[in-house]
């Protein structure tokens, strides 16, 4: 097992027992720990106390945006859906957690988190974070998610897909499905 | 079954349309009551024409719209829907914690939206549908997005739609408003707010049952589910990006809302830079900034907007919070800027010369700026013309606003196109124009 670089030991020293000044500050200084830093504030979030898991969330999210950046390569998004995905597909995670990761996704998400998260369409305790999270996911794919999801889902939940459709402009006779 | 012996539950009871409709009938025909189809040309009513009005979200600022004969009052808190009836004088008001009842009824030909922000859009939105005018409360929107949709469905329905940022019918920002219009600073390159830090606690809001009295699950609505405490509901929304966005789309809104007024930046079309820093809150479940220090900059002409939070009053003229304009020739200070609003003598002794920018304030009786501002919105209701603080006015400014929360959630600067409203040169930050709503909600 290879050791954790120091930066992220930092993070994760400071988010866990730091002061608010020192978690601000873990916080302010989390993108450089980088996005491997998600898994272990999403366990942080998880099981720490109320205020560690406040700070880790914050530095999740301070680290999720930042890979998103203009400019920002490639696999750093990547790595950040990634880890994000993980966090909301992780069945032992508390349901909120689960949701936030979702929700984060939905600003964040690329392409790459298109699979994992349409797989939580059919979690009924999961598939409205889901659903919103594709929603907003920017390109086909998603979509392409959406329309398949439409075709098998259950009536009580084929408006929400729906909606998320006509809200991307997609038009009733694409849906792919007959009315 | 007919279409019509379909059943709805709201209101804890079940109700059969024939039922409902045959109640909005008999309310139809109380006299004092008159429907605005009756009255209305091109749905308008006449100058002296009664405008029939109804109340949603009635806790906090929206009690204090509430007419002595609302026809209706809405709110998913029942002790706040008990309170607010009491302020009907004249005739009894239909109670209700579903809005959809108010939109329904052909009779009320105005609503004022008083709820938590994530409602203003969509209520705004529907209201519109139902040809109904709209006060709504400040902040305008949650999102760019939404911000758009109410002033496209204020126009595609041809409603006024007006902004409870009232600073717009105050006397003193109006002064403040011609003196700087009419050059007497000079070229102002500067305007700097002060404002006090967003709220803070040591709660971190475990999951709780909610009272009886309110429903938790229509005071979501469209936001994301969270789990229901206190401390994240009444007030306290603020402090939570999903809900209130903070002090800078708060009060934000007012404040933002004068300097544009001063400014002349209502229709400004250019790009605005904006970079916002904060300090996390870290000490309870509040999740907006403890601190926030935003910067924006505009473009020809070239001027700098600052909001800090904490800010430095200016001794000149202190107060919690307000702006100093600095101009090349001089700088003028504006304390508050919603209904209260204060500014220097100069701008109080100062005449609009023969030819130069008089500023339209709302005449009426009242020296109350809030009241002025709802005399102005129904008035534009039998004129059709556009209120002093319109929608798209309103649009603008909590664009400013939300550029800072958006900056600040990024962590880095961006840079936004006030024509195409988007993002230029970062798709991150344009995934952030809008938010999905919960179903069944939708706009």
């Amino acid at each position: 097992m290879q050791p954790l670089p120091a930066d992220l030991l930092t993070l994760l020293a400071d988010i866990l027992y730091g002061d608010s000044r020192a978690r601000a500050e873990a916080i302010r200084r989390a993108p450089l720990a980088g996005t491997v830093s998600i898994t272990f504030l999403g366990r942080i979030c998880r099981d720490g106390s109320p205020g560690a898991a406040h700070a880790a969330w914050e530095a999740v999210q301070r680290i999720a945006f930042n890979a998103t950046r203009p400019g920002a390569p490639a696999v750093e998004s990547e790595s950040a859906q990634a880890a994000l995905c993980r966090i909301a597909g992780d069945a032992k995670n508390p349901r909120a957690l689960r949701a936030a990761a979702l929700r984060l996704l939905s600003c964040v998400g690329r392409a790459g988190s298109v699979k994992p998260v349409a797989a939580m369409l059919t979690a009924p305790d999961m598939r409205e974070e889901a659903r919103a999270a594709l929603e907003q996911i920017p390109g086909t794919e998603a979509e392409t998610a959406l329309r398949n999801a439409l075709r098998s889902a259950p009536s009580d939940f084929r408006p929400a897909l729906e909606q998320s459709l006509k809200n991307r402009r997609v038009k009733w006779n694409e849906m792919g499905i007959r009315r | 079954m007919s279409s019509d012996d379909r059943t709805t539950k709201r209101e804890g009871r079940t109700v059969s349309r024939r039922q409902l409709l045959g109640g909005a009938a008999a309310t139809v025909a109380i006299p004092y009551i008159i429907p605005s189809g009756v009255l209305a040309m091109q749905g308008r009513p006449g100058a002296n024409d009664r405008i029939v009005t109804a109340n949603i979200g009635v806790g906090g600022m929206g009690q204090h719209h509430v007419y002595p004969d609302a026809a209706a009052l809405c709110d998913v808190d029942a002790n706040h829907l008990a309170n607010a009836a009491r302020r009907v004088t004249k005739g009894t008001p239909f109670l209700t914690k579903d809005y959809r009842y108010i939109l329904d009824r052909k009779d009320i030909d105005a609503v004022f939206i008083g709820t938590p922000d994530h409602w203003h859009a969509m209520m705004t939105v529907h209201a519109c549908q139902a040809g109904k005018h709209v006060y709504s409360e400040k902040p305008t929107a949650r999102t760019i997005a939404e911000a758009r949709a109410m002033v496209n469905a204020a126009r595609r329905y041809n409603r006024v739609v007006q902004i409870g940022a009232q600073g717009r019918s105050n006397p003193e920002a109006r002064l403040a408003c011609q003196y700087v219009r009419n050059g007497m600073l000079g070229k102002v390159s500067r305007v700097e707010i002060w404002h006090p830090n967003n709220f803070t606690t040591t709660d971190w809001g475990p999951p709780t049952a909610p009272p009886s009295h309110l429903d938790w699950d229509l005071w979501l609505g469209p936001a994301h589910w969270m789990d229901y405490h206190p401390i994240r509901c009444h007030f306290n929304f603020r402090w939570f990006m999903d809900f209130g966005g903070g002090f800078i789309r708060d009060r934000g809104n007012h404040a933002l809302s004068i300097v544009s007024w001063l400014m002349n930046a209502d229709t400004y079309k250019g790009v605005v830079t904006c970079e916002a820093t904060g300090t996390p809150h870290l000490t309870g479940c509040f999740d907006v900034p403890v601190t926030m220090e935003a910067r924006w900059e505009f473009q020809n002409p070239d001027w700098t907007l600052t909001w800090s939070q904490p800010g430095k009053p200016n001794p000149r003229m202190p107060g919690e919070w307000g702006a100093t304009y600095y101009g090349d020739k001089d700088s003028l200070v504006v304390i508050g800027g919603d209904g209260g609003c204060a500014t220097e003598a100069k701008a109080h002794n100062f005449r609009v010369p023969s030819g130069g920018v008089e500023i339209y304030l709302h005449p009426t009786q009242t020296g109350d700026p809030t009241e002025r501002h709802r005399q102005n919105f129904l008035d534009c209701i039998r004129t059709g013309a556009r209120p002093v603080m319109d929608v798209d006015i309103g649009r603008q400014v909590i664009t400013y606003c939300n550029l800072a929360n958006i900056s600040y959630r990024l962590g880095r600067k961006v840079k936004f196109d006030m024509a195409k409203e988007r993002f230029i040169g970062d798709e991150g930050a344009n995934q952030l124009l809008s938010e999905p709503y919960r179903a069944p909600w939708k706009l």
